[in-house]
């Protein structure tokens, strides 16, 4: 699940050295996943994307795929204040809606779109949590240092998203 | 595995939108030469400015004439050519100015030349 070319924390340059548009080109899958799940909206997560790639590039230091992961998570989550209420919400719901046929967004994206709103009315930091690690397939570690807090943090966020989720959708 | 568990994983399978995808780079790319044109555009203006401040001659202090003896000076040369003077009535003379022990500035009608005198 983890596709990156280099190993977390460690510096994208240092473990192959590549051009700017390499870079862009390996990891923009991962940062607009990233975003479009936080953000629900593929407008949003583009705009997101843009402006991740444009800190990458001015950024002097040493960026990793953490870096770049918190950076997307702060970007999207400022993204998020930035809304009305009503707007996440349905932005979320559109998260499921993509990239498939009228007939089968029919089928399959009942309960999906409810699932998406639900996510929605998480707060941030639970939401955050739930997508990188559930979603996005990190571990509690790789998680805790993206959102630099501590793993127990982590699992206690994710278990309180999970229980607010079960309890409604029950 | 519970229904949350099934639902997250459908959710997690689900598949980007290729066209999206497909326009953050060009985006990024687009952005990036604004940025290079707008920095060039204002390096270029902030030459040119230089280039033309240095033309302007900074103002020098004139010294004052010895006894009996006149300046004519003009202060600033990248000017353009004064236009002709107009003709003063006879109530408003222009005055001389005292500018030093014994030294006026003469009226001139010329707004750029600047006429000493020392008594």
């Amino acid at each position: 699940m983890f596709e990156l070319t280099a190993p977390f924390g460690i510096p994208l340059e240092a473990s192959s050295p590549v051009s700017f548009d390499d870079l862009v080109a390996r990891h923009q899958a991962m940062v607009f996943r990233t975003a479009w799940r936080l953000l629900g909206s593929a407008a949003d997560a583009e705009d997101v994307a843009q402006l991740v790639f444009l800190k990458l590039h001015g950024y002097r230091g040493e960026a990793s795929a953490a870096w770049i992961y918190r950076v997307t998570v702060n970007l999207s989550l400022d993204q998020i204040r930035k809304r009305r209420p009503q707007a996440e919400e349905g932005a979320l719901a559109s998260l499921v809606a993509a990239g498939h046929s009228p007939e089968e967004q029919f089928e399959q994206s009942e309960k999906l779109v409810r699932l998406a709103r639900l996510i929605a009315r998480l707060p941030e930091r639970e939401r955050a949590c739930l997508v990188l690690r559930d979603l996005e397939g990190l571990n509690s570690r790789e998680v805790a240092v993206i959102l630099e807090c501590s793993e127990e943090t982590v699992r206690s966020a994710i278990h309180r998203a999970k229980e607010k989720l079960k309890q409604w959708i029950s | 595995m519970d229904q949350l568990e099934l639902l997250l994983s459908d959710l997690r399978e689900e598949a980007l939108p290729e066209d999206s995808l497909g326009r953050i780079a060009p985006r990024v790319q687009r952005t990036l030469r604004r940025r290079r044109m707008t920095r060039f555009a204002l390096a270029t203006a902030a030459l040119m400015a230089l280039c033309v401040m240095s033309l302007y001659r900074m103002p020098v202090d004139v010294p004052l004439p010895e006894p009996d003896e006149a300046i004519i000076t003009v202060p600033d040369l990248a000017l353009t050519i004064p236009a002709p003077a107009m003709l003063s009535s006879r109530r408003a003379k222009p005055k001389a100015i005292v500018v030093g022990e014994g030294t006026l500035q003469l009226a001139s009608t010329d707004q750029n030349i600047v006429i000493y005198w020392s008594l």
